[in-house]
């Protein structure tokens, strides 16, 4: 442990850097295990599958670095994006192609619904967005009669976009995927509420006597988690031709690895929005490569979780002696 | 004396202040047992047959296993802390459980045995993400979370495919038996709570956990061990946790992952409607008890009145978010995670 | 009665990065005595104190208790070898018993297989208690049942009792403002129990900002001033003005406070405070803040001045009363609200915490009031954000590698800088100053001193909460007094007949 502290040092790097290297490391080392273990993992099909696979991971992780970037959490997005997909196929055949603005406004919503459960209630992020993620699980089984929906095929046009591979290679579900990535991180560069945000995790009683908005900083950043996770539904919907009710939860947790991952630090202020690309990046590489090697899919979860572990435990300030944690 | 009716009034204004802040903490600090007799009579009249015998031996089983799960969350709360573990960690245990005992899945048979080793892995993941938070300086909800996710995935793993049915008689008596009426299984949860109290009034212990959730800071100047009683409440947690997988299997029948993800929620919601202060210090095992009883009394109340399954997950969303708004200090430049 | 020699404290020193808090203090402390320690914030009181007890180290210096040395390494070290301090703000677990919180930490005696014999415990509380001759408190009631006066008789039991206060051999209680939230019949029960501790030979050091309480109880007074002891003297026909001035000390020349450039402020009045009351912190505040001036607020810690600003700047809410900008009544309910509506701003007291973002490079965090000044096309340009930090730092002579460096790993000067140099940016017409030059060496306060004419001559108006009377006085147009919660006087300030400390002392006690 001192010898990394020692180099870090040295080399004069700070923690959020020490995470991309290991994670951009990891990626090149796992993308070179798996290659030569099976090589068709970097054809052409496969890296666009992989980037197809990665479409929804990308947009919720996205979303939800704004929420650990205040250094809180957003338990719900696994089931926003779940009941959002649901909704998407209920939608698109009653309303056809509305359903893309009424699902992205549901997003908003829920989004806008947790931030203002924590900062007008007061309740604390993990538990607000721990019940709203019971009460949109439970709309997404309501809406589906508890049972997987598919999406009838007069719907189908609306929806086949998903399909299409620019260049032969690049889905343009992903482009879509890299267009939010953009604009959340122009958001957080770029415009003073994004900023507030970031410095909302670094300081938030210095923030708020700066003058700056705290409350509208955090809605936001919950509304931005809220809509990424729909927007991650829709792919789901989109994607699969069908609303699964369950089909985000596990997503929750591979969002914040992945944004973790990218160099978010949990006790907020650092690391930047299109840095998750790397973390889903690593995450959907390790999924498509197990598939591909043929390790058993439920060794997923734990290595995913070890991972996120691994993460939080790099990000984190361990040199500050006073520093409370609870 | 001009000068002495100043000094009175900013000072007595404080003195009212204060008292006027005691009287609304002791008002909310009874309102949980306000709201429980409320539910009680509210659901005598409106729910057919929720005022019966068999509908009270029904909530004492229904209430066993949330209590245990809670008893242990209660200590991790009042230290201002979270864990999300109970989750995975719970169908963790009840898998393995049901995989150590007589089942239909393997030739195992460890009767007792199977119970010890469910509930020692849970106290040893426990004690492992406890440790991970106390030295790595990591934050519990975090930290519990990414466990939980792990242990979930041990979960499934454990038995792939379709979950293992426990066939050892004594367990399946167990889940339904009863001894003066009260359920086995509720006994479990009595002796768990008669520990938690000891634990929590009568033990060195209780009073460092309640030193720690009220001021960290002071506690570690009185001389506590911060550390070493963080430590044990994890190892604490993981008792409760353990027990109360293994009691969700047997209930259930089966060991299966599911055991987990339908506990954390009621074992919080309970704690919290109970009183007991998500930021710690305020709050305890008497308060989750009657927070399980508020949480137990709901759930039966809504399967009787023939409300959708589905949406009593959400109601308990609803519940614990009002319990937590009335409860927490409010404030506006107050700092909230 | 005999003098028995209990400390002896000899050429401590404390230095923290940057200031020296304690410069070589000699100190005996007697069993049988009640010392008095009086001297301004920052004086060195309490860092002596918590080096005492065992909170801090002495950088240099020894301790010597009983004739043996004395280093501990924490308060509970402390305690067992006999000195234990009543802190200012209570140090109780509210969900515990009296009991349990007298004896938290130290049950081992009422332990057994585990258990801790709560019976037992509780008489033996009981028995403390009424050793104090406090009577009206059960021991076994919880302490959040219990109003505040009651709890700071808790407290002070709890550290009677395990300093060992009744064996008699001889024990040190250090009490840190013990009054302020007592009745003037308590402090009278306190003052008995002060008494009487000290004729079973005992030491008590009696730390209060109130004056005529430190003389009417203390056998003996040390005065502390800018982490020197600069008189100590026996309780006798001592006359309170003469003990502030040896307090305050000499007053510094004009030139420190840049006086010569002090403007006469314009006739218009741009904040108005009409009967501003917040229940239990102050009441009935009438005052005016003209364009161009310095407004001083001074008062003892407890008057009611902190709690004045954070109300003006949206920190916290007031309770009753108004507040006018430029002649229209406004409500703040977040100093973003006050920034942007009334263009008020504050530089908070505790800048660690609430004055900057450590993690945050210089130029964000000069741009941090006001992104307006860095916007190009609607959004945020690093560019023009950098070359703003790059201006202010030439400007303010601001020392750091570069604009990129974080904020925490500056100095106190160097950080308090770059507030000024936000709060510049911001381009707000109200500023309020509380504790401007705290933690910051004297090289960098007159700097600060010189920015802070700078603003009030852009025609700007401010309220200066200074770290001392002295500065306070320096820097203000006039000066406003507050006494428990109320103002008492405003003094005129003008460069050339700036009024007596002593004056205005008789106002703030």
């Amino acid at each position: 442990m001192d010898s990394v502290k020692n180099i870090r040092n040295k080399v004069g790097m700070d923690r959020e850097t020490m995470t991309k290297i290991f994670s951009l490391f990891s990626t090149i080392v796992i993308s070179v295990v798996f290659c030569i273990m099976r090589p068709t993992f970097l054809s052409v099909k496969n890296i666009t599958n992989i980037l197809r696979d990665m479409s929804p991971t990308l947009v919720m992780a996205c979303g939800v670095a704004f929420a650990l970037m205040l250094g809180s959490i957003d338990l719900s997005t696994g089931t926003v994006a779940s009941c959002a997909a649901v909704l998407m196929t209920v939608l698109l055949q009653e309303v056809g192609v509305w359903a893309y603005p009424i699902v992205i406004i549901y997003g908003v919503f829920a989004g806008a619904l947790n931030g203002l459960l924590h900062t007008k209630l007061g309740v604390p992020s993990f538990i607000a967005t721990l019940s709203t993620q019971a009460i949109w699980q439970s709309a997404a089984y309501l809406l589906s009669g508890g049972q997987p929906l598919s999406l009838l095929p007069k719907a189908w046009p609306l929806v086949n976009w998903g399909k299409v591979n620019i260049l032969g290679c690049i889905p343009l579900l992903f482009l879509a995927a890299l267009v939010v990535l953009l604009v959340y991180s122009f958001i957080s560069r770029y415009t003073g509420i994004g900023r507030t945000v970031r410095a909302v995790g670094s300081n938030e009683r210095a923030t708020w006597l700066m003058g700056q908005n705290v409350h509208a900083a955090k809605i936001l950043a919950f509304m931005c988690s809220g809509l990424g996770a729909a927007i991650g539904g829709i792919f789901f919907a989109v994607k699969a031709k069908s609303g699964v009710p369950t089909v985000g939860v596990q997503y929750n947790m591979l969002g914040i690895a992945a944004a973790v991952l990218g160099g978010i630090q949990m006790t907020g202020g650092k690391g930047s929005v299109f840095m998750t690309l790397l973390g889903a990046l690593l995450i959907t590489i390790i999924q498509n490569g197990m598939n591909v090697v043929g390790v058993d899919g439920l060794w997923q979860q734990i290595i995913f979780g070890a991972l996120l572990l691994a993460a939080i435990y790099m990000n984190s300030d361990k040199d500050h002696k006073g520093l409370i944690v609870k | 004396m001009e000068k002495q009716a100043h000094v009175s009034r900013i000072g007595e204004e404080f003195k009212q202040e204060m008292k006027k802040q005691s009287r609304r903490e002791r008002f909310i600090s009874w309102a949980p047992v306000g709201i429980l007799a409320f539910l009680v009579i509210l659901f005598s009249i409106i729910a057919q047959g929720f005022f019966s015998l068999t509908n009270l031996q029904n909530l004492l089983k229904q209430l066993a296993i949330p209590l245990v799960m809670s008893l242990g969350l209660t200590f991790v709360i009042l230290m201002g802390s979270t864990d999300l573990s109970a989750q995975g960690l719970a169908g963790f245990v009840g898998a393995i459980m049901a995989l150590m005992v007589v089942n239909s899945k393997n030739a195992n048979n460890l009767g007792f045995l199977g119970i010890l080793i469910a509930v020692v892995s849970a106290i040893v993941v426990t004690a492992l993400s406890g440790l991970i938070h106390i030295k790595g300086k990591l934050p519990t909800f975090m930290v519990s979370y990414a466990v939980s996710s792990i242990m979930q995935g041990f979960a499934v793993l454990s038995y792939r495919g379709e979950p293992a049915l426990i066939r050892d008689e004594f367990f399946t008596t167990m889940s339904q038996g009863s001894f003066l009426g009260i359920p086995y299984l509720t006994y479990i949860a009595i002796v768990m709570f008669i520990i938690a109290y000891i634990l929590q009034f009568k033990t060195r212990f209780g009073s460092y956990v309640m030193a720690i959730g009220d001021n960290e800071g002071i506690a570690k100047n009185i001389g506590v061990n911060i550390d070493l009683t963080k430590f044990k409440v994890f190892l604490w947690l993981g008792v409760c946790i353990g027990l109360a997988g293994f009691m969700g299997a047997v209930r259930l029948g089966r060991g299966e992952v599911g055991i987990g993800s339908n506990l954390v929620f009621p074992a919080i919601t309970s704690v919290v409607v109970g009183g007991t202060s998500l930021s710690g210090g305020k709050g305890g095992v008497v308060n989750t008890l009657v927070g399980a009883m508020i949480v137990t009394v709901i759930n039966n109340a809504l399967v009787l009145l023939g409300v959708s399954p589905y949406v009593q997950q959400a109601v308990q969303g609803m519940i614990i978010i009002a319990a937590v708004a009335i409860s927490i200090p409010h404030g506006k430049n107050l700092i909230v995670k | 009665m005999e003098r028995k020699l209990l400390m002896s404290i000899r050429g401590v020193t404390k230095e923290y990065p940057g200031t020296l808090a304690l410069n070589s203090i000699d100190l005996d402390i007697y069993g049988g005595e009640v010392l008095g320690l009086i001297g301004e914030n920052g004086a060195g009181k309490s860092t002596l104190m918590k080096i005492m007890i065992g909170a801090e180290t002495a950088t240099k210096g020894t301790l010597e208790m009983l004739g043996k040395p004395y280093a501990p390494r924490t308060p509970i070290e402390a305690m067992k070898l006999g000195c234990g301090m009543v802190f200012q703000e209570q140090s109780l677990i509210m969900n515990l018993t009296v009991a349990q919180n007298i004896y938290i930490g130290r049950e081992e005696r009422y332990v057994r297989h585990s258990i801790v014999d709560t019976r037992r415990m509780n008489e033996d509380a009981q028995k403390v208690l009424q050793g104090l001759e406090i009577t009206n408190i059960k021991s076994g009631t919880r302490v959040n049942r219990l109003d505040f006066a009651d709890r700071q008789m808790v407290e002070i039991a709890k550290v009677f009792d395990s300093v060992g206060a009744s064996e008699g051999k001889g024990s040190i209680i250090l009490l840190d403002e013990p009054t302020s939230v007592l009745s003037e019949n308590e402090i009278q029960q306190l003052f008995r129990h002060v008494r009487r501790l000290c004729k079973q030979g005992n030491a008590v050091i009696f730390v209060s900002h109130k004056l005529d309480e430190v003389m009417e109880i203390a056998d003996r007074i040390c005065v502390f001033k800018d982490g020197c002891k600069v008189d100590e003297m026996p309780n006798e026909n001592l006359d309170e003005l003469i003990l502030y001035e040896k307090m305050v000390g000499k007053t510094a020349s004009g030139e420190y406070y840049h006086v010569p450039r002090q403007r006469t402020p314009e006739r218009d009045v741009v904040l108005e405070l009409r009967k501003l009351s917040k229940r239990g912190f102050f009441a009935d505040v009438d005052l005016q803040l003209h364009r161009g001036e310095i407004l001083g607020i001074c008062g003892v810690v407890g008057s009611g001045k902190e709690d004045l600003c954070a109300v003006i700047c949206g920190d916290e809410d007031p309770s009753d009363g108004e507040i006018l900008v430029n002649g229209r009544p406004m409500k703040f309910s977040s100093p973003a609200k006050a920034r942007k509506e009334a263009s008020i701003l504050s530089v908070p007291r505790e800048r660690r915490v609430e004055g900057i973002l450590g993690e945050l490079s210089a130029f964000e965090n000069i741009c941090m009031s006001n992104y307006g000044g860095v916007r190009k096309n609607g959004f945020i340009s690093d560019k023009m954000a950098r070359d703003q930090a790059e201006k202010y730092v030439k400007e303010l002579d601001i020392k750091l590698s570069s604009v990129e460096q974080k904020v925490g790993r500056l100095s106190g000067g160097n950080a308090q800088k770059v507030v000024f140099a936000r709060i510049l940016s911001s381009d707000c017409d109200i500023l309020i100053l509380d504790h401007p030059t705290r933690g910051v060496d004297v090289g960098a306060k007159t700097e600060i001193y010189s920015i802070i004419r700078d603003i009030a001559e852009k025609g700007k108006s401010l309220i200066v909460l200074g770290d001392t009377l002295d500065e306070t006085i320096g820097l203000a147009n006039r000066v406003a007094v507050m006494k428990d919660g109320e103002i008492t006087k405003v003094f005129d300030a003008p460069p050339n007949e700036k009024p007596e400390q002593v004056d205005i002392v008789k106002y703030m006690m």
